[in-house]
């Protein structure tokens, strides 16, 4: 069963010792590289941002930025992992309020999130690849705006005002960090892969096709293709 | 997507003997519901407030008139879900008065 999109965020949060699988696009979209890691510990994530955003005109947009910590695009940016932190995950999503604010997620910064089909990257005000807060609100953020960070992933978002009047948004990040170790064992990938390990798989950066970076610490990904998944479920 | 109290916003206008557009809602809305309708007589008399609902075109669709008793105040409350007026993208409602003033203070929201 498929999960729905707007699940609160925590019930699919992690605990210790569960797994989780990132995967990445590669060019042609037949193979993804995906990482495995196991967590050994977690903290939960929590932070509003509500004086840092400045009021939105009504109909209007913000422009992709980082959340800063003094304003978006402006100070520290706070969802940064340290680079001492290399199997550091962050997993969790935001939620907004009111339900008439519209977000972007650009997820690395430079590509923006789609489940659609255009060639053209979407850009903020369009009817489409944003979530609004109806469906991530602000007291229960949704899986619809799951986001995982790790050093050297950066994740903007950008904003609408669909209202008829000015609003001065807040946005909740909620979910938790994980301090992980990543999985190396060809046997035991093979078993999540196939279905008998459970692991929870986390798409990054949409649909769209980008080039990856990841903490040079991380050994190399399995490289999911069709023959591997034929040969995999045919062993079961 | 039910309404949420944090969606609500309010509208304040002093209605007065002349006929002026409170609000249009805007075209990329479906509509704009109003679930609590506030009317104060300020004349100090018997008055009457009237709402005018405007179509796109712009016609004069309904005229709904609301008879105040001196000084006193008409509270039309109802549950978001089930409001007490709703106006169409692109329609307007317009307000006045038969004597100067009425206060009117609306809560809305959009969808």
């Amino acid at each position: 069963m498929p999960e729905d999109i707007i699940k609160p965020i925590t019930e699919v949060l992690l605990k210790e010792n569960e797994n989780i699988a990132l995967v990445y696009p590669i060019t042609g979209f037949t193979t993804w590289d995906t990482f495995f890691f196991r967590v050994m510990r977690r903290y939960p994530l929590h932070r509003t941002y509500d004086s840092e955003l400045a009021e939105i005109a009504a109909d209007g947009t913000v422009a992709f930025n980082f959340l800063g910590k003094t304003a978006m695009g402006d100070g520290d940016d706070i969802l940064e992992v340290r680079e001492e932190r290399p199997f550091r995950l962050l997993h969790l999503s935001f939620g907004v309020t009111p339900g008439e604010i519209w977000m972007y997620k650009s997820i690395p910064a430079d590509t923006v999130q789609t489940g659609w089909g255009y060639v053209t990257p979407s850009v903020i005000g369009d009817k489409f690849d944003y979530i609004p807060g109806h469906m991530s609100p602000y007291d229960n953020p949704s899986i619809a705006m799951e986001t995982i960070l790790h050093y050297n992933l950066s994740c903007h978002l950008g904003l609408k005002n669909d209202a008829d009047r000015a609003i001065r948004p807040s946005i909740r990040m909620l979910g938790a960090g994980y301090d992980t170790m990543q999985i190396t064992s060809e046997t035991f990938i093979n078993k999540i892969l196939s279905g008998v390990k459970p692991c929870r798989f986390m798409t990054v950066g949409g649909l769209r096709m980008f080039t990856y970076t990841v903490p040079a610490e991380w050994k190399e990904p399995t490289r999911a293709d069709a023959p591997l998944i034929a040969k995999l479920m045919g062993e079961r | 997507m039910d309404p949420k109290p944090e969606d609500a916003f309010p509208l304040d206008y002093l209605l007065t003997n002349v006929e002026a557009n409170l609000f249009t809602v805007p075209t990329r809305k479906n509509e704009r519901c109003i679930y609590v309708l506030m009317l104060s007589d300020t004349s100090g008399g018997a008055n009457e407030a009237q709402l005018l609902l405007y179509d796109d075109t712009p016609a004069l669709i309904t005229t709904i008139r609301i008879p105040l008793i001196m000084n006193d105040t008409l509270p039309l409350i109802l549950p978001m879900n089930s409001p007490v007026l709703k106006v169409r993208a692109g329609w307007s409602l317009r307000g006045s008065c038969t004597v100067n003033n009425v206060q009117a203070h609306l809560m809305c929201f959009d969808l």
